[in-house]
Formats: structure tokens, C-alpha cells, sequence
């Protein structure tokens, strides 16, 4: 952890977590939070489901598009021997894929969100299927998705909100 | 690379999987034939919250599945930790 040079035991030392860091985390967080709402139907009701499923929609191109450097880095570096990120790179793609059909075909079979826009879309038995298909495949892959970042998280989390360290009171490594 | 780039490039990427979805229900005679737009009258069904336990189910299944997975990382760590620390140990310590 960094911290800024106070007196001993006085002040509390500061996180100097880059925004960047602290960004990613929160907004992560506040995604899987969401998802997890939308994915329990039976809880939320159909019209919170449809509404916060087209805003997660949204979210996720902010959050692919806050990534997108690792996506570009990752990619060009497929095909090297060895690359440590293939695995990863692979779940992401796939993550992408279904969260996109099941967003999309969510959208199509919507009763609510698309009434209350004074939208009619006609989508046969087809979309239904693929909607509880790929909806079900994302809550696995979202799950490893997160699960695959655990010391990332784990390490930010201990520095975000993790006990206040003074200067004075940092151990020795 | 700018904001503005990569969201373009985002869009074109999710808009292709898009395409191709929307090409493979036309194939599989979806039925889906487009948007209509209508005036709109009244504001459907209203937001309600009930049934916790499919919330608590769906938190149940991620975290099964979160530990599954973190369980094999921090086995598979261990491991090669192990064999690195064997590779090196004959030659250095006190």
C-alpha cells in the first residue's frame, strides 16, 4: 500500500489508489450487483428485469470500452506461445457473445420496457429460447468472468476498504 | 487511443454479433419481423419487488460457481509455487 509521509501515529495515511483502479472496482461491483438483480426475475418483477436489463446493456459497452486496450494487448498477443491471458481472453469472447444475445433478445420479446417506449416488436417462440438459453450461460460465465480477477479484487478491496493504516503503525515486510 | 475511438470500435463489435443474431433468426424463421412503432398508451405492468429466494438462489449459484473456480487458481498457485521453490531450493538457503 502507498501511503503519504505524515508524523508517526498521527494522521491517517492516505490510499493512493489510481482513479482509474478505484473506477473499475466500483463500477464492476455495482454491475454484478445489478446483473444478479436482473437475473432474479421472481424478485424483481418483469418491468425492473427489462429496464435494468437494457441498462446493463449499456453499461457493459462502457465497461468493454473501458477495457478495450486489454482486449486490443490481449489479442495481438493470442497467437504468442505461451500467452498467459488466452484462457481469459477466450471467456471474455464468449462472455460477449451470449451477453449480447441475451441482451438483444431480451429486448426482443420485451412486454414492458419496449410497451412503455410505444415499441411493438412481433418475436416468435425462437427469441424466448434463446433468451432463457444465453441467460443462463452468462450467470456462469459471469461468474468465473469475476472469479478469474479474485486477487485483483481481493488485492483493491483490502486497499479500498480495508482498516485505515497510520504511517507509524505500517508493518515491517 | 480515445474514448470516442474505442466505444466506435466497441460498437462495431457488438453491433456485428448483432447482425449475425438477427441474420440466424431470420434463417431459423423467427418470425421477427421488425419494430412498429405505436403511440403509446398507459405505462404496462408496474415495478414490484416479492419472491427474495430466486435472489437468494442466483446469489447461491455465483457464489458455488465463484468458489469452484478460486479454489482451482489457488490450488493450481500453490502447485506451481511448490515446484518452483523445489527447482531453486538445492542451491540457496543458509
Amino acid at each position: 500500500m502507498e501511503t503519504t509521509a505524515s508524523p508517526p501515529g498521527t494522521a491517517p495515511a492516505r490510499r493512493r489508489i489510481p482513479v482509474r483502479t478505484r473506477l473499475d472496482f466500483w463500477f464492476d461491483g455495482v454491475l454484478l450487483v445489478a446483473y444478479t438483480l436482473v437475473y432474479s426475475l421472481g424478485f424483481t418483477g418483469l418491468a425492473i428485469h427489462e429496464w435494468l436489463g437494457l441498462g446493463i446493456g449499456l453499461a457493459l459497452l462502457l465497461h468493454l470500452t473501458l477495457h478495450w486496450d486489454w482486449v486490443v494487448r490481449t489479442t495481438r498477443k493470442l497467437f504468442v506461445r505461451g500467452g498467459r491471458d488466452r484462457g481469459i481472453w477466450l471467456l471474455n469472447l464468449a462472455l460477449l457473445v451470449v451477453m449480447t444475445l441475451c441482451v438483444l433478445s431480451g429486448v426482443l420479446i420485451s412486454r414492458v420496457a419496449l410497451y412503455q417506449l410505444g415499441i411493438s416488436v412481433d418475436a416468435g417462440p425462437f427469441w424466448t429460447n434463446v433468451h432463457d438459453t444465453t441467460s443462463k450461460l452468462t450467470l456462469i460465465l459471469v461468474s468465473v468472468h469475476v472469479a478469474v480477477r479474485w486477487r485483483w479484487i481481493v488485492s483493491v478491496a483490502r486497499r479500498l476498504l480495508g482498516p485505515r493504516r497510520t504511517v507509524g503503525s505500517r508493518r515491517s515486510q | 487511443m480515445s474514448f470516442a475511438r474505442r466505444l466506435a470500435a466497441v460498437l462495431l463489435l457488438v453491433g456485428a454479433i448483432v447482425a449475425l443474431a438477427l441474420a440466424w433468426g431470420h434463417a431459423s424463421g423467427a418470425g421477427q419481423s421488425g419494430f412498429v412503432f405505436y403511440g403509446r398508451e398507459g405505462s404496462g405492468p408496474g415495478f414490484s419487488l416479492s419472491n427474495s429466494g430466486d435472489l437468494i438462489r442466483t446469489v447461491e449459484i455465483e457464489a458455488l460457481i465463484i468458489t469452484v473456480v478460486i479454489t482451482i487458481s489457488a490450488v493450481r498457485l500453490r502447485r506451481r509455487r511448490r515446484a518452483r521453490r523445489a527447482a531453486s531450493g538445492p542451491g540457496e538457503g543458509p
